[in-house]
């Protein structure tokens, strides 16, 4: 049963003629030039399947509904009154109404004091005509597609309302399903280096966590953004041409809206576009990891918030493997036995009127002075996975000789330049895109802010190996160094001393 | 002087609303008076909706500031202040409205718009048609003001390039807390989306859509 027919079977015969009225009258406004009219009415009204109230009442079968009957709408008290005397819409009367609802609302209720909410008035009365004509073609539509009751909100168009789920159901048929168990850095999930031929839908969850984290060893605490709790976030291993399928919870307890941009992803700003999550929500998408390589992913709200974000600790790294595993400059087969992923993190602490870094307890609170620091493009601090000393003393990286690791390297905002002091990179694949040679027999290699790199390296002598940004002040006055204690066999064919003691001549 | 032989008035003109709205007697030809920089504007209510004719200048920040309650942001000079966030105004409206001895509110967005009536800005043309790209609206390029000086209430400032901010929550997706998760609804020439942290909103990058100049705002007097 159509909206139009229930209404005539339930309103008063005056009513019945207005209502008939308007089929009539539809020849007198143009449709189409009326929808573009609208446009500017949509300001404050939606119409439509799924339409609901906004600071105007839901238009959809205006024409021929009773006045005053958008459920869950706040009316003012003209409407009111017409909606009690039976008053129904048809087209005539909104192209008067249109002109003034105010002026109308009190002619037609013959109250001087009637009231009216809209404020805006079309003062063309072709373009009220036209725009009535409009809102007539929705008086046609289902009772189905009316929708149900409706809270009064502000605001109009959720920031995401329209999106559609991605249908890739269709091209992974048949796929298999894999549940990535993330590690924190800087350990590596477990995967395999060669994959089967056949790709897979790799589920990944990832929350945001906004929680304090002490970043330095004189205490200064930050409250760091974080994907599961991490500085930086936990990597992701997929391979080429597998697909990923990402959920994003932003818990209630948090205070920020988040999302990820994944440099892997194609589209949407990376996944960003889809993903934002205010807390207590949850988004979730697909993508096929359609290159290999190892690429950054970070959180990027809007505008400032995003090197805000980024510089709190919210990147990470997704490895993108190539099926057959990496190759060397020949077409070698190259493996590995050990995964060091470091991201190299930037900083931009507030200092008090002493100069002396200020904590916070709070997410947010050092909002101001922090990206005031950030103006400056000079961190405070420059770390290696999330605070000094996080990969030094007992927490050194370790390693026998013989064995083969690979360095994954990202800094998702600054340049840098890791160098592995006493060792090589064997293979480097500076841009991280393993589908280029790598580069042979580097001392130091080059990570562009924004990307990860990769190294490999086969240790050759036992030690103690420092892995650092080659800026020497951002490494050891600010941080940006690691340790690798390594097992094995001295090798005097590499290396040898053959003499410490006074100078001889 | 001026500014507290303002407020006194004020003051007492509430006192009259609210003697009025208790009763509930309103003597014909008796409209309550509406505070001098204020503008009542009929928006269907039972009572008029009092906003501010102009946005909160920076004279009037530097006494809160001059007072302690306020951050000490830039408030040189004359006109509108700018640059502050959504927390810096809720410091201002608690001083104010205990200088005042009236509870001053921001608009929230319903509000905004309806009182804009004929300047409110109509909303962005999508870039893209299909639904699926629907993520792309915050880029969409916002019309410049097409309409400047005051509107028809006689509010002014409501279309310059000094955005101002609403009490009003932007829904994002389904569900979520029911508070406002950290984000406002700023208006100007489009509906913006903004951290309440936000102070210079003119920043705006990928991801975020369509930079604003300023950032300000204007009060609502509260009314029970």
């Amino acid at each position: 049963m159509t909206t139009t027919t229930k209404i005539l079977t339930t309103i008063s015969a005056a009513a019945m003629m207005s209502a008939a009225a308007f089929s009539v009258s539809a020849q007198q406004g143009d449709a189409a030039r009326g929808e573009q009219v609208f446009r500017k009415c949509k300001a404050c009204h939606k119409i439509g399947e799924g339409a609901k109230n906004a600071v105007g009442p839901n238009l959809t079968g205006v024409v021929g509904r009773p006045m005053g009957s958008s459920p869950g709408f706040r009316y003012g008290s003209g409407l009111k009154a017409a909606n009690e005397a039976g008053g129904v819409w048809d087209q005539e009367m909104i192209v008067q109404w249109l002109a003034g609802p105010k002026d109308y609302i009190q002619g037609y209720t013959g109250d001087a004091k009637a009231k009216a909410r809209m404020t805006f008035r079309l003062k063309d009365e072709e373009d009220r005509r036209d725009v009535a004509a409009f809102l007539a073609t929705f008086s046609e539509m289902s009772e189905e597609a009316m929708p149900d009751e409706e809270e009064l909100t502000h605001g109009f168009t959720p920031f995401n309302e329209n999106i559609v789920p991605v249908q890739t159901e269709a091209d992974m048929a048949g796929l298999k399903r894999v549940k990535q168990e993330l590690v924190m850095p800087p350990a590596a999930p477990a995967h395999d280096q060669v994959a089967s031929a056949e790709p897979r839908i790799v589920e990944i969850e990832l929350e945001v966590q906004e929680r304090k984290l002490v970043i330095d060893q004189v205490g200064t605490q930050i409250v760091a953004l974080t994907f599961n709790g991490s500085v930086p976030g936990p990597m992701i291993v997929v391979h080429e041409g597998d697909y990923v399928d990402l959920t994003l919870t932003n818990p209630a307890t948090n205070t920020m809206i988040h999302n990820i941009d994944l440099h892997a992803a194609t589209g949407a700003l990376g996944g960003a576009g889809l993903t934002t999550v205010a807390p207590g929500e949850q988004a979730r998408f697909v993508f096929k990891a359609d290159r290999a390589g190892a690429f950054t992913y970070h959180c990027a709200p809007e505008g400032t918030m995003t090197p805000y974000h980024v510089t709190h600790g919210m990147n990470g790294v997704i490895m993108v493997l190539p099926r057959e595993g990496l190759k060397g400059p020949e077409g070698e087969a190259l493996s590995y036995d050990k995964l060091f992923y470091i991201a190299e993190q930037d900083y931009y602490v507030p200092t008090d009127e002493n100069g002396a870094f200020i904590s916070y307890d709070v997410a947010g609170a050092d909002f101001g002075g922090w990206v005031e620091q950030m103006r400056t493009l000079t961190p405070s601090h420059i770390v290696f996975n999330g605070a000094a000393g996080s990969l030094t003393g007992d927490n050194a990286l370790t390693a026998k000789v013989g064995e083969t690791a690979l360095f994954i390297h990202s800094q998702a905002n600054r340049d840098t330049r890791p160098h592995l002091i006493g060792g090589h990179g064997d293979f480097v694949w500076e841009e991280g895109a393993f589908s280029n040679p790598p580069m042979k027999d580097l001392e130091t290699w080059f990570v562009r802010g924004g990307s990860a790199g990769a190294a490999l390296y086969t240790f050759r002598q036992p030690g103690v190996y420092v892995y650092l940004n080659h800026n020497l002040i951002e490494a050891v006055e600010f941080g940006a160094a690691a340790h690798v204690v390594v097992e094995g066999e001295w090798d005097n064919s590499l290396m040898q001393r053959t003499y410490h003691g006074p100078i001889q001549k | 002087m001026a500014r507290s032989r303002n407020r006194l008035i004020i003051a007492a003109a509430l006192c009259l609303a609210g003697a009025a709205a208790v009763s509930g007697f309103s003597p014909p030809g008796a409209e309550p008076e509406t505070p001098a920089e204020f503008i009542a504007v009929d928006i269907g209510d039972d009572t008029p909706l009092l906003i501010q004719r102009r946005q909160v200048t920076r004279e009037d920040w530097r006494a809160c500031a001059q007072a302690g309650a306020c951050a000490a942001l830039p408030a040189d000079g004359a006109g509108p202040m700018t640059g502050v966030s959504y927390h810096d105004i809720l410091a201002y409206l608690a001083w104010r409205s205990a200088e005042d001895g009236v509870s001053y509110r921001l608009p929230d967005f319903g509000e905004w718009m309806l009182a804009a009536a004929d300047q409110a800005p109509p909303p962005v043309e999508p870039l893209f048609d299909d639904p699926a790209l629907a993520w792309t609206d915050s880029f969409a390029p916002a019309k410049p003001a097409d309409a400047s000086g005051e509107n028809r209430f006689g509010i002014e400032e409501m279309r310059d390039d000094i955005w101002e901010w609403t009490a009003s929550c932007h829904e994002s997706g389904s569900g979520g807390a029911d508070d406002c998760r950290g984000a406002r609804i700023a208006m100007g020439d489009h509906k913006a989306w903004l951290s309440e942290l936000t102070r210079d909103a003119s920043k705006t990058g990928c991801g975020g859509g369509r930079p604003l100049a300023h950032l300000g705002f204007r009060l609502v007097i509260a009314q029970s």
